[in-house]
């Protein structure tokens, strides 16, 4: 499972991460990674069944876990024409079989690279502190 | 050669009126030939119905918004802060899709105008004027409705491209932002436009039934065609047509503003044209299926030529993957291919509810109009016009040896080649006085090697792109064997600019 990690100030010089890790003994890979000095955000992938577990120890450590929605397509706006389906990396945006367009949330890394590649501003990214990768 | 006429437009219209007349989409076609046999299938069916959804830049609308009271000759006219075109009558103005916001560019434009009216909003009209002994004049700042304005009449100068290329980009180093949309570089991914088999012109290529006069689906109401459309260029089965419709009888699902990052703005109109079955070629260009409709791969990595690249199928575009120079390169639409599909079953729809007739044209398209480039009175310079020898040097040259060619010559750049005159990396006088900071020796360590090159047949305009995009002062000139020819700089550009001036 993908969850999305916002660190702030406090947490950011801590190995948060690490202690997790050796703590659980649980093997977390690191999809992105983003920190400033003052804030940070990462996209790591957690196996499905330690989930729960590894959730609650990042939260008691005082960093904030988004789990669902980490892209979002507005379908009011969407008119599926398709202009993000290959630029999408990991093909997580994709036609349907009745060539509407739809976001596998799972497969979604939040590279962003979709997000000006939409004429009708229809995609938006899940972020924690209001970093955004796009402008990375 | 004659062909026998199967059926007449009257004919047709008798049966829609009588509401037994045969209307399947260019999709179902290919499937009635396929279970009926060529022949049959041209006696069976009556109409068959197109559509398209995609980003058409030459649209916009014509308004008339009635007489203010002072009577005014609008000067200059805003909606919602996008310029309209007012070299009309006094209130008249045309609002064009591509036009773009005084406050919000590259995100909001004319298109968005249309999408707001027809979704019943409110937009702000401000004008200046220009006072006259017949009109008076006032500054003109009011707020309106589709309602309030008298006449709204879409018109659009070039719509429904039979076909469109396949856009690619072959440049290592950069993302491009296209009307085509967002073209990732290394040939990463491609995108097409064009409905393929649901594509109208494409349906009958040879425009039997489609001309001045044709009643078609347009921004999901009816529209018509008032001609052939700018840049119409049949011989090359790339014709256009011209269309015009009342925009207070269209919808917003089929006329949507859009925004093509760092591009600019447009609108995604919706475009549909029944096409009786007058005859069995007619029954043939419209019954063709996806994997034999073909169009090109355009490399728009070179901007100047886009070179083609090679030829597809729409079935292979429409896969999600072709293959280019051997890589799997991932396809996608930028022009709805769902919407096309509901545009065509809906005009379907209409017809066999006898909601909709079909109109004989009154002229039809030129199928010899050919299309050529602009007259340029003014030669263009090129980077071959203007380059100059490049001052060089060999990995194996001391950073001493390169330091003094740069001191002796009077240049800032050293353009570093192998034994055979290829390029292998750039050198400036910053990198020499950071290697000599930095107590470096190697000349090889100081080279930037990733170089950012200029070809002969460049225009002084893409270097001078080349220079901007990159933050960088100087480009060495290669030919496409990698041999170095020359060198350009900002202040060779500068030069050029300066005598267009004066």
């Amino acid at each position: 499972m993908k969850i999305l990690l916002n660190y702030s100030d406090e947490t950011l010089d801590k190995p948060v991460l690490a202690s997790i890790i050796r703590e659980k003994n649980v093997l977390i890979n690191i999809l992105r990674a983003y920190a400033d000095g003052r804030r940070g955000e990462m996209l790591v992938e957690v196996p499905d069944e330690v989930a729960d577990d590894v959730v609650q120890s990042f939260k008691t450590r005082g960093v904030a876990v988004l789990i669902q929605d980490l892209i979002k397509l507005d379908k009011e706006l969407c008119n599926d024409c398709g202009a993000c389906v290959s630029v999408c990396p990991t093909g997580a945006i994709h036609f349907e079989e009745d060539l509407s367009v739809t976001i596998n949330q799972s497969e979604c890394i939040q590279c962003a690279l979709c997000i000006d590649s939409c004429p009708r501003f229809a995609i938006t990214l899940k972020q924690g502190g209001g970093i955004s990768f796009s402008s990375l | 050669m004659t062909i026998e006429t199967i059926r007449t437009i009257d004919e047709v219209n008798e049966k829609i009126a009588r509401g037994d007349a045969v209307v399947v989409t260019a999709e179902e076609m290919i499937r009635v030939i396929e279970d009926s046999g060529l022949e049959m299938a041209a006696h069976e069916v009556d109409v068959v119905t197109t559509g398209t959804f995609g980003a058409m830049c030459s649209s916009g609308a014509f308004f008339n918004f009635g007489h203010a009271d002072p009577p005014t000759k609008l000067n200059k006219v805003f909606l919602n802060n996008v310029e309209a075109y007012h070299g009309n009558a006094a209130v008249d103005c045309y609002l064009g899709v591509t036009q773009m916001s005084r406050t919000r560019p590259f995100e909001y434009g004319g298109g968005h105008v249309i999408e707001e009216l027809l979704k019943g909003k409110t937009i702000h009209l401000d004008a200046t004027y220009t006072p006259t002994d017949c009109y008076p004049g006032h500054l003109v700042d009011t707020e309106l409705t589709l309602n309030d304005i008298n006449q709204a009449i879409l018109c659009n100068p070039r719509n429904a491209y039979q076909r469109y290329v396949c856009a690619t980009n072959s440049s290592t180093d950069r993302t491009l932002y296209t009307y085509m949309g967002k073209l990732l570089p290394n040939y990463q991914n491609a995108i097409y436009s064009g409905s393929g088999c649901l594509s109208p012109l494409d349906n009958d290529p040879l425009y039997q039934t489609i001309g001045l006069g044709t009643r078609i689906f347009l921004g999901g109401g009816i529209g018509y065609i008032i001609g052939e459309g700018t840049q119409h260029n049949p011989t090359q089965r790339l014709g256009t047509i011209m269309v015009k419709g009342d925009l207070k009888q269209m919808n917003a699902k089929y006329l949507q503003g859009a925004t093509f990052t760092k591009y600019g703005t447009s609108m995604y109109v919706g475009l549909g044209i029944p096409i009786p079955i007058l005859n069995i070629d007619l029954a043939r260009t419209t019954g063709m299926s996806d994997a034999e409709i073909t169009t090109n791969v355009a490399d728009y990595g070179q901007p100047r030529s886009k070179p083609t690249l090679r030829e597809v199928t729409y079935a292979e575009l429409k896969s999600g993957e072709i293959e280019i120079n051997g890589k799997s390169v991932k396809t996608s639409s930028i022009a709805s291919l769902k919407d096309a599909r509901e545009i065509a079953a809906t005009l379907k729809q209409w017809i066999e509810q006898g909601k909709f007739f079909l109109t004989k044209y009154v002229e039809p398209l030129s199928t010899e109009r050919v299309f050529k480039p602009m007259k340029l009175t003014k030669k263009v310079p090129v980077v071959r016009d203007v380059l100059k020898p490049a001052v060089i040097c060999t990995l194996d040259n001391s950073l001493q040896t390169v330091a003094k060619q740069i001191i002796e010559k009077n240049v800032n750049h050293v353009v570093v080649v192998d034994a055979q005159n290829h390029l292998i990396g750039i050198v400036t006088s910053y990198d020499l006085a950071k290697a000599v900071a930095s107590n470096g020796h190697e000349l090889a360590n100081t080279v930037t090697k990733k170089v950012i090159v200029a070809y002969p047949d460049d225009s002084i305009g893409e270097v001078a792109r080349k220079l901007e995009v990159h933050d960088i002062s100087a480009l060495p000139v290669v030919n496409l064997e990698n041999e170095v020819q020359g060198i350009i700089t900002s202040e060779d550009i500068s030069k050029i600019a300066g005598k267009v001036w004066r």
